[in-house]
């Protein structure tokens, strides 16, 4: 499996509309040149453990050096909590670029939970790449908040390769940006290995927001499942590409993709592609998709039970994403991202009162 | 014992494609190659209007700059477009065309395909049968349409679009190339470049047509490509069913069958548009058979029109077919219900389009792929809802079947909405033959062939329900026979 090589400094290298995994968000159309590159001085921080029990890790400007040492300190001192604190600043005129690598392996056995919280300001245009190897029986749990400006071009690409009995879960919630994509692949090793990728997205204004994964399963009896919900209103677009591929021999794969999505106003898009490629015949495969809108009874019941509409609708705004929240385990992190969410439901509330 | 006779006579029909021979019958051709001649020669041979040349060179022109596509799932040896022959007609005598005129040697091969060309026959059959007109397209002519004047007394045109083209041009000009454009793709340009023959079926308002509609495409010449285009046109209330079948010999190359087919449906209109297209699909290894590449499109012109596809595709060696609706009236309705089925080294890339562009607009995907012997079968759609089309829905389910090890089947759907007021839904499984139900089966006194058959047709019955009757016992008959050898 090889990823695009993307290098954020040459433009030759962007990808287009043409090329099929990117059909609904052409980079080249956004960043039409190369940004600027930013002068960037690395230093390493001081490892430790926060008294909330995560050790911290800043990835300001995509530096993502030294995570590998991060990780065996948190799994040392604070029970495999790690934080990656991700905070990108732009110019005021023009964007500034960054463009980073970093990588965790995890031993035989070895448990990390990453929050990956990633933030910034102004115009810049980022190009992550991480990739976590899991060796037998290692469980890693992913939980991302992509809380990015307006402005910002982003674009996170992630490979996970999983062992035998590994565990690997991931948990995606984003407010998009002017262009964001979110990309993951995932080699599965299956004998046993579980997998799940789920995610949440809720989009106003001209945002965007691309959900790509891909899992590959090579190997007999793998598991995978996925739940991703979304939400957009205004001029806001959500794309939700969920790849599927079952190897030839890989027989007991057991793999099942879900995307459901709101449109909150006319104008407002959804892009889906939930792909299936299957080679094996004793499988169990299936996804489903739909789109719809706000359900109007739901709303109906709530404004009669005196709760005012706008009220109704952040509410129902917010039931609908929380299903994908709940399943965190780390009960800092599901509060975290329950907060990430409420506030982002109130913001897709606002306008629409205003507009009233 | 009526069952017993059927069962056998299926039985003797599995051992090979019945419709592998070939007619030995003297031919016209145009000389091989593509180029400007070659259109001006189709044209001439068809005398055709002086717009419709312009058309096709038109189109020539832009088929020159355009790339074959190689999106889909399928791998294949490229086609040689200056090897083939674009024209290929039996050699007939000048003059009126009547049934005996005909050589004796098309009629066997129709008569050994089982298909009427003498109305009386039709008629002869059991009271109250029934009846269905023919056009019977034979390389790149149509040799005869039957029941004309019957349908010509309801108004109801049904003729070769050759001559269409020649009766009606105004008519054929008016809509041809209305849905699928020049420039539309690949094969679509090549097919309005060198298009032969098909059908044109023109419903005035109002009018009910008294019976079915089919054609029947056969390729018979070597190295010859069969670009057919079919044009179908239903007024203001009209209702048409037309059925579409196909065969072609069984030879070791690979032949190009490159078609385009238009539907337009108006205000309240219905076309019903069913096709079971069982050409050579080649051998088990993967020599020979045809190359389907075929462009189908309806456009719901006008409100509450409805637009219905059925295919059943167990033929050709590769299919790249996608009949797709364009719900451009308010209230109109596309449906789309599939069956697809490979065996040997078969691949397929079918699915369907449904274009939301009008309020309250509705469309139905039911999907059904079985993948057996070293097959790959591709499941493409797209569904999309414009921002004024208010109130759209779809519905789509995509199965998707495997028997054995060897084979592949992949979905690949598309959604793309720009409206809150729309509602989309889409399911997809893949599984295989459950083993337990083979087993009850068989348990119960079935052969192992039978019992799959027995299952793969439970798999696809919510589609076969909606062929018309006649062929809906055919069809299933093909998916029982297009999967032997498949299992053991």
């Amino acid at each position: 499996m090889t990823l695009p090589a993307l290098d954020i400094f040459d433009p030759s290298s962007y990808p287009t509309r043409r090329d099929e995994e990117w059909k609904y968000s052409d980079l080249s159309r956004v960043l039409r040149e190369a940004p600027k590159k930013a002068m960037v001085v690395r230093t390493l921080s001081e490892l430790e453990a926060e008294p909330d029990g995560f050790v911290y890790f800043s990835a300001d400007e995509a530096g993502f050096d030294g995570l590998q040492q991060a990780a065996d300190f948190a799994m040392r001192k604070s029970h495999g909590r790690l934080y990656i604190d991700g905070n990108d600043f732009g110019d005021e005129d023009g964007y500034l670029g960054y463009q980073g690598r970093g990588e965790i392996n995890l031993a035989a056995g070895q448990e990390l939970v990453v929050f990956e919280d990633y933030t910034g300001a102004f115009d810049y245009a980022v190009h992550s790449h991480l990739r976590f190897a899991l060796a037998e029986g290692a469980k890693l749990t992913r939980v991302v908040i992509l809380d990015e400006p307006e402005s910002a071009v982003s674009v996170r690409q992630s490979t996970i390769e999983t062992a035998p009995g590994s565990v690997f879960k991931q948990y995606v919630f984003s407010t998009g940006a002017k262009f964001q994509r979110f990309e993951t692949h995932v080699n599965h090793a299956g004998h046993g290995a579980v997998v799940e990728m789920n995610g949440a997205y809720l989009l106003k204004d001209k945002r965007h927001f691309d959900l790509t994964t891909r899992v590959n399963h090579a190997e007999i009896d793998g598991e995978t499942a996925q739940l991703i919900k979304g939400l957009v209103k205004d001029t806001a677009t959500g794309v939700f590409q969920g790849h599927i591929l079952v190897e030839k021999g890989a027989d007991g794969t057991d793999a099942r993709m879900r995307h459901q999505a709101l449109i909150l106003n006319d104008g407002a898009h959804i892009r889906a592609k939930p792909e299936l490629e299957i080679y094996a015949d004793d499988v169990q495969c299936a996804h489903g998709n739909t789109i719809g809108a706000l359900d109007e009874e739901a709303l109906f019941f709530s404004m009669s039970r005196g709760i005012p509409e706008e009220t109704a609708r952040a509410m129902l705004t917010h039931a609908f994403v929380l299903p994908v929240a709940d399943q965190i385990e780390d009960e800092v992190l599901r509060e975290t991202v329950l907060n990430f969410l409420e506030n982002a439901s109130e913001g897709m509330k606002e306008e629409r009162a205003n507009a009233l | 014992m009526a069952a017993v006779k059927e069962t056998i006579e299926t039985v003797a029909g599995l051992e090979t494609y019945e419709h592998g021979f070939v007619t030995d019958i003297e031919m016209e051709f145009a000389p091989k190659g593509l180029n400007a001649e070659t259109l001006r020669f189709i044209s001439a041979k068809k005398n055709e209007p002086e717009w419709m040349l312009e058309m096709r060179l038109a189109a020539y022109e832009r088929w020159l700059t355009m790339e074959e596509p190689d999106w889909a799932k399928v791998n294949y040896q490229k086609v040689d477009y200056q090897d083939l022959y674009y024209y290929a007609a039996p050699k007939k005598k000048a003059g009126p065309k009547s049934l005996d005129e005909i050589d004796p040697e098309l009629l066997k091969t129709y008569e050994k395909l089982g298909i009427p060309l003498k109305e009386q026959e039709v008629l002869a059959g059991v009271v109250g049968a029934p009846k269905y007109a023919v056009d019977a397209v034979f390389d790149s002519v149509s040799v005869v349409t039957t029941f004309k004047d019957e349908l010509k007394k309801h108004g109801v045109i049904f003729c070769a679009i050759s001559e269409a083209l020649r009766e009606y041009p105004d008519l054929v000009r008016q809509y041809l190339g209305s849905v699928v454009p020049v420039s539309d793709n690949y094969f679509a340009a090549l097919n309005a470049a060198v298009f032969s023959d098909g059908s044109f079926v023109y419903v005035p308002p109002g009018v009910r047509c008294p019976m079915e509609l089919s054609t029947y495409f056969r390729i018979n010449a070597e190295n010859t490509g069969q670009f057919e285009r079919t044009l179908i046109i239903a007024d203001k209330g009209a209702y048409v069913s037309y059925l579409e079948g196909c065969t072609a010999p069984q030879r070791d190359e690979n032949q190009l069958h490159a078609a385009v087919v238009e539907l337009v449906a108006l205000d309240d209109a219905e076309i019903k548009y069913s096709t079971v297209q069982n050409w050579y699909p080649g051998d088990a290894e993967g020599k020979g058979g045809i190359y389907n590449f075929v462009t189908k499109r309806a456009d719901c012109r006008g409100a509450r029109s409805k637009v219905s596809w059925t295919q059943v595709e167990t033929g050709s060696a590769v299919t790249w077919k996608y009949p797709s609706c364009i719900l451009r009236g308010d209230e109109s309705i596309g449906e789309f219900y599939s069956i697809a089925v490979t065996n040997g080294a078969q691949q397929a890339d079918t699915g369907t389009k449904m274009i939301h562009l009008g309020k309250n607009t509705k469309s139905r995907i039911i999907s059904k792929g079985v993948s057996a012997g070293k097959s790959s079968n591709t499941y493409r759609g797209l569904v999309s809802a414009h921002a004024r089309a208010t109130g759209a829905r779809n519905f789509t389910q995509c199965d998707s079947l495997l028997i054995g090890k060897t084979c592949a089947a992949h979905t690949v759907p598309y959604v793309e909405s720009d409206t809150a007021r729309a509602q989309f839904e889409h399911e997809a499984t893949t599984t295989r033959l459950s083993e337990d139900q083979l087993f009850y089966a068989m348990q119960r006194g079935l052969s192992q062939e039978e019992a799959v058959a027995l299952l793969v047709n439970g798999f696809v019955r919510d589609v076969l329900q909606e062929l018309p009757m006649e062929f809906a016992v055919e069809a299933q008959k093909l998916v029982a026979i297009s999967l032997e050898g498949s299992v053991g």
